[in-house]
Order: structure tokens, then C-alpha cells, then sequence
């Protein structure tokens, strides 16, 4: 255990700063953790301090490299202020290993440090929260597995019911899975983006009175997740798809959170359009209704609805 | 020892922001060199991304997260991902470094050195023969760059490298910008460190581009190949079979035209005629 050990103390010296100044200052707190022979301590102890130091520097500013490779509009507003708080950001976000990539964990880890410093007022401008909540959004939707299974469940469905027919639509079951998410936002994020694409930083951003609602949805195959802006009306579409209720009994449930009564007429016609776009974007899956209504949905029964 | 590998020539770094360039030039470039941790973890689609290019190059899968160093074993998970990668992008060989980037409770994520004693001699070996248990495809060991390096060791980096080869059977990835940069910032000549490590295991090398950063030449794979380093290139190409040559460039890009052009000049050493050894010219 001993050679694992100095493995330790080396690694956590170059990943923690104020461990590393009490290790070679002396300090027995840093020292006693670890079971080290006399050697490998004289070895660690008799390490160049200014060539640790540079490659301890180097390290922490790849990590932050690294994440902001992932976050380029986050990159754009917060680049130079980050770097600034290389330090804390390395104490508070330890490179504990995960199994995933390295830059999905970093980016994932440098989103939270950055709300935390927007929030206590050490970054700005205060509106770049939302950026880094959009961008989180984007790099989960595009490369987690579960967004990915999500996409390739979806579309098995809508490739099993070509274009239902307007006969058949109200009896069909809208189904969501984690390839979609609609996410409130306090900012234009819908003007603001393309900018900040453009490398711009707009000045004077101020915030909504009610909150700007996206859409975004990551289809098999694609390597951007699209993104879309909607109104209340399509989220309430969204969350009521269940999986569970067919079109027609979606459409009553907006109905009901929107007031007593049915949909009228024209307002039915556009849930119902709405509901076919959202397919056609992916968002959504429709499926034939199985036999008992509260059934869970599972992709094994989709499947088979496709084949019948 | 290597010599039914295939020659695959002159390739270049995969990096994703590059991909409409890199396939535009595949003519240019005979393979690529995935960081096969990338994908290692990834949704399939990325992967599929990845297998779609083997339509236009070979693919070498390099890793950064064995950690051939620590002691303790490679872990499982890791090692069957790898397995997998390695069978699916049909690559001849695959390789990691000669250092160790994590321990139990730190993900370093940057090649960190060995302390060259006898003790990590026999970690590295029991770790190397682990994998090559687990992956059918031969391993490279590839040299790396370090700037604080561990005192008191019982050998030379020359020697613990030469051990290592020697006892496990792994062919060598010698990246002859890390010999460069460790010889200015460690003062050592790198003539010397190459005529004391075993060439004949030379497999695929390494070129690239560092700057100085405090004092120090750093591997930074954002500038063009130094001079000196291609001169370390002709050196070994001139004493071992090598079958390709990878250019890494990972920040800084200049025009794609200037990759090419790096990537060109490195087969062209590659094909240079040069005397075989005890023979006459081929």
C-alpha cells in the first residue's frame, strides 16, 4: 500500500494547493493520512516547489479549459472572471473520479460553481445564469445515454404511424421521454443566444416579467439538440403527454387547467396541429392506445403496436 | 516483433472541430487517433459518429485513464468499455501512457510520473499484463512529458521505460516532442535518452508543437512541430520499423493547410530512402 499511498499525497499535491503548501512545509496533518516510508516522504518532500507549483497550475487551468470547451456562450461572458477563482473552484469541485468523460463531468461541475458565484454576486452580469442553465440543458440533452434512448424511443414510434389521419389522431397516445425538456427561463434567451453566437455581449439585458419557456429536444442521430421557444399552452401539451391519456383526453386536461369547459373549436383544431408539430420536431411520439388505458408505457408494447 | 502490423503512415489527432476539415483532407491524412476516453462512456450515437469514420481512415484509439501506474488494478469496467472500442474501430494496436493519472480518490486527469523504482516496475508490469489479458489488440506504452519529477528513484526514466517494454512485451508510442521537452526542462541530451531505450519497439510516434509558460517548455500541442523535434523524428525513423506517425494538435489551430502541411512532411521522413541496417539502401 505504501507506493499507492505516496500515489495519493502526489496526486492530491498537485490537485489541492493548500494540502500541497502544508505538505512540504512539514505540516503532520498532510503527512499522517498517508502510510509512507522514509524514502518515498523524502522523495515528495524533496520535490521542486516552483515545478510543482507550474504543473499544479497547469492542471487547474485545463480543468477549466476543459469545461469551458463544453460551455461556449458560459465561455464568452464568464472566461476571464472564471479563471480568476481557479483556485476555489478546484477546492470546492475536488477532480473526485466519475465514470464519465472527463469533459462532461468538468462542465457539469463548473455550471453549479459558476451559479454559486453569480448568485453571491461575484460574477457577472447576474443574467448569465440563465446562458449557463441553457447550456447545461444542451450538453445533458446531447450526450447523456438517456437522452439518446429517449430520441431512438421516440422516433420507433412516429416511424410505426407514418401521418395519422385526422380520424385516427384523437385515439392515439402522445408519449414524452427524457430526449425533450422545456425549461422557464427570466431572460430573452430567444434574442440573446443567436448574439452571444455571434460573439457578441449584449449590454443592458433585463429580466422578463413572466418567464420565456424553450423547448428542446434531441433527435437519434443529430448532433445539435434542437431548440424552439412555446408558449404556455404547448408546455401544458407537453406535461399532460403522459403517456397515459390519448390526444382527445390530453386536450381535455388542457382544457381543464385552462378553465371550465371544453376546448372550443378552433382551439381544439390548434392543440391538435400543435401536438403534429411537436411530433414532427421529435418532441413527442404517438402510439396507438393498448387496451388498458393505465397501462405504463414501455417501449416493448410501442414496438409491437408499430408491427400490428 | 511488430512486423505484422500494418504501416499506416502519417496521421493526425482526431478533434471534433476539426472533423469538416480532417474529411475533407482524408486523401492527405492516412489515419486518426481517437482519445478513446471520449467515447468510452458516451451516448451511441456518439459512438456511431466515431465507427462512421472508419469508412475514411483507420482509427488508433489512445487513452489518458488506464492509469498503468497506480497501484492497483486497472478497473474492470474500464478495461471491458476499452475492449469494446478497440474491437469496434478494428484498430491494429492501442495505447495509453507510462504514468499514472488517478488514484482511488482523485481523477488527476493530467500524465503524472512514476517514481522509477523496482516497486513501480512491478505495478506497471502487473497492470500491463491485466489489460493484455483482457484486449487481444497489442498495447503501446507511450513516453510522457513531466515537469516536477520525483526524486530518489533507482533508475533512470531510460531504463524504467526499457524494463517495462522489455518485461510485458508492449510495444513502445514514443513521443519524440516529450523527449524534447523534457530534455530542455530536465537537462538531460535526447540523443542519449533515445540510444538508451529500446527503438526496436518503436511502433507509432508522437510529434507536436509546445511554448514556454513559466519558465518552462510546456506540451501545450498549439504551435508548430519545433525543428529539433523533427530532427529526434529522423533520428528514430532512421533505427526503427515505425508504422505511423501521428501529429498532435489540440488548440491554436492555424489554417488547416499548415496541419497538412506538418502531416505531409512526416511521411515524407517516413518514406525518406535511409541505409538498412547491415545492408545495403532499400
Amino acid at each position: 500500500m505504501s507506493i499507492l499511498d505516496m500515489q495519493r499525497a502526489f496526486g492530491r499535491m498537485l490537485t489541492d494547493k493548500a494540502f500541497q503548501r502544508m505538505f512540504l512545509d512539514g505540516d503532520p496533518a498532510a503527512t499522517e493520512p498517508y502510510r509512507l516510508t522514509e524514502a518515498e516522504l523524502a522523495s515528495l518532500r524533496g520535490l521542486d516547489r516552483g515545478r510543482l507549483a507550474l504543473q499544479a497550475e497547469l492542471l487547474a487551468n485545463s480543468r477549466l479549459e476543459l469545461a469551458l470547451g463544453a460551455l461556449p456562450l458560459t465561455s464568452l461572458l464568464l472566461h476571464h472572471q472564471l479563471h480568476d477563482h481557479v483556485d476555489r473552484f478546484c477546492a470546492e469541485f475536488p477532480p473526485v473520479p466519475e465514470s464519465l468523460g472527463a469533459m462532461i463531468v468538468e462542465a457539469e461541475r463548473l455550471c453549479e460553481f459558476a451559479v454559486r458565484l453569480l448568485r453571491e454576486g461575484t460574477l457577472e452580469p447576474v443574467w448569465a445564469e440563465d446562458v449557463v442553465a441553457y447550456e447545461r440543458v444542451l450538453l445533458d440533452l446531447s450526450t447523456s445515454g438517456e437522452a439518446w434512448a429517449g430520441a431512438a424511443t421516440i422516433a420507433l414510434l412516429n416511424d410505426g404511424i407514418a401521418a395519422p389521419s385526422a380520424e385516427d389522431l384523437p385515439g392515439l397516445v402522445p408519449v414524452t421521454a427524457a430526449n425533450t425538456r422545456i425549461v422557464p427561463f427570466f431572460h430573452d434567451l430567444a434574442e440573446l443566444v443567436p448574439r452571444l453566437e455571434d460573439g457578441e455581449i449584449p449590454a443592458g439585458v433585463t429580466r422578463l416579467e413572466r418567464p420565456q419557456l424553450l423547448l428542446f429536444v434531441k433527435r437519434p442521430g443529430a448532433v445539435f439538440v434542437r431548440r424552439m421557444r412555446v408558449n404556455a399552452a404547448t408546455a401544458a401539451l407537453l406535461e399532460a403527454s403522459d403517456g397515459r391519456r390519448t390526444v382527445a383526453e390530453v386536450c381535455a386536461a388542457v382544457a381543464g387547467a385552462s378553465g371550465p369547459g371544453a376546448l372550443s373549436p378552433p382551439a381544439r383544431q390548434a392543440a391538435l396541429d400543435m401536438l403534429l408539430l411537436l411530433r414532427d420536431h421529435g418532441a413527442i411520439g404517438l402510439r396507438p392506445r393498448m387496451d388498458d388505458a393505465s397501462t405504463e408505457y414501455d417501449g416493448a408494447a410501442a414496438s409491437d403496436g408499430r408491427n400490428g | 516483433m511488430f512486423d505484422e502490423l500494418p504501416e499506416l503512415g502519417a496521421g493526425l489527432g482526431y478533434r471534433m472541430p476539426l472533423h469538416e476539415q480532417t474529411m475533407a483532407a482524408a486523401d492527405e491524412i492516412d489515419f486518426l487517433e481517437i482519445i478513446s476516453d471520449q467515447y468510452l462512456y458516451a451516448a451511441p450515437d456518439k459512438v456511431d459518429r466515431l465507427l462512421a469514420l472508419r469508412e475514411s481512415f483507420p482509427l488508433i484509439p489512445h487513452g489518458v485513464g488506464l492509469s498503468i501506474g497506480t497501484d492497483v488494478l486497472p478497473d474492470p469496467n474500464y478495461l471491458s468499455r476499452l475492449a469494446a472500442l478497440v474491437e469496434r474501430t478494428g484498430a491494429p494496436w492501442f495505447s495509453d501512457h507510462l504514468s499514472f493519472t488517478k488514484t482511488p480518490e482523485t481523477n488527476i486527469d493530467q500524465l503524472t510520473p512514476l517514481w522509477f523504482t523496482e516497486e513501480s516496475l512491478r505495478i506497471v508490469c502487473r497492470n500491463v499484463k491485466e489489460v493484455t489479458t483482457r484486449i487481444d489488440a497489442p498495447f503501446l506504452l507511450e513516453n510522457i512529458t513531466y515537469y516536477a519529477e520525483l526524486p530518489g528513484g533507482e533508475m533512470s526514466e531510460a531504463e524504467f521505460t526499457t524494463r517495462v517494454l522489455e518485461e510485458t512485451g508492449a510495444g513502445l508510442l514514443l513521443d519524440v516532442n516529450n523527449v524534447w521537452v523534457n530534455s530542455i526542462n530536465l537537462g538531460f541530451d535526447p540523443y542519449e535518452f533515445l540510444d538508451a531505450i529500446p527503438l526496436e519497439r518503436t511502433v507509432q510516434i508522437h510529434i507536436a508543437g509546445g511554448k514556454e509558460i513559466g519558465g518552462m517548455l510546456v506540451d501545450t500541442h498549439s504551435e508548430p512541430v519545433d525543428e529539433e523535434v523533427w530532427k529526434l523524428l529522423g533520428h528514430v525513423l532512421d533505427r526503427a520499423p515505425v508504422k505511423a506517425v501521428l501529429l498532435e494538435w489540440d488548440q491554436g489551430w492555424p489554417e488547416f493547410g499548415e496541419i497538412v502541411d506538418h502531416v505531409r512532411r512526416a511521411r515524407d521522413l517516413m518514406r525518406r530512402e535511409r541505409p538498412v541496417p547491415g545492408g545495403t539502401s532499400a
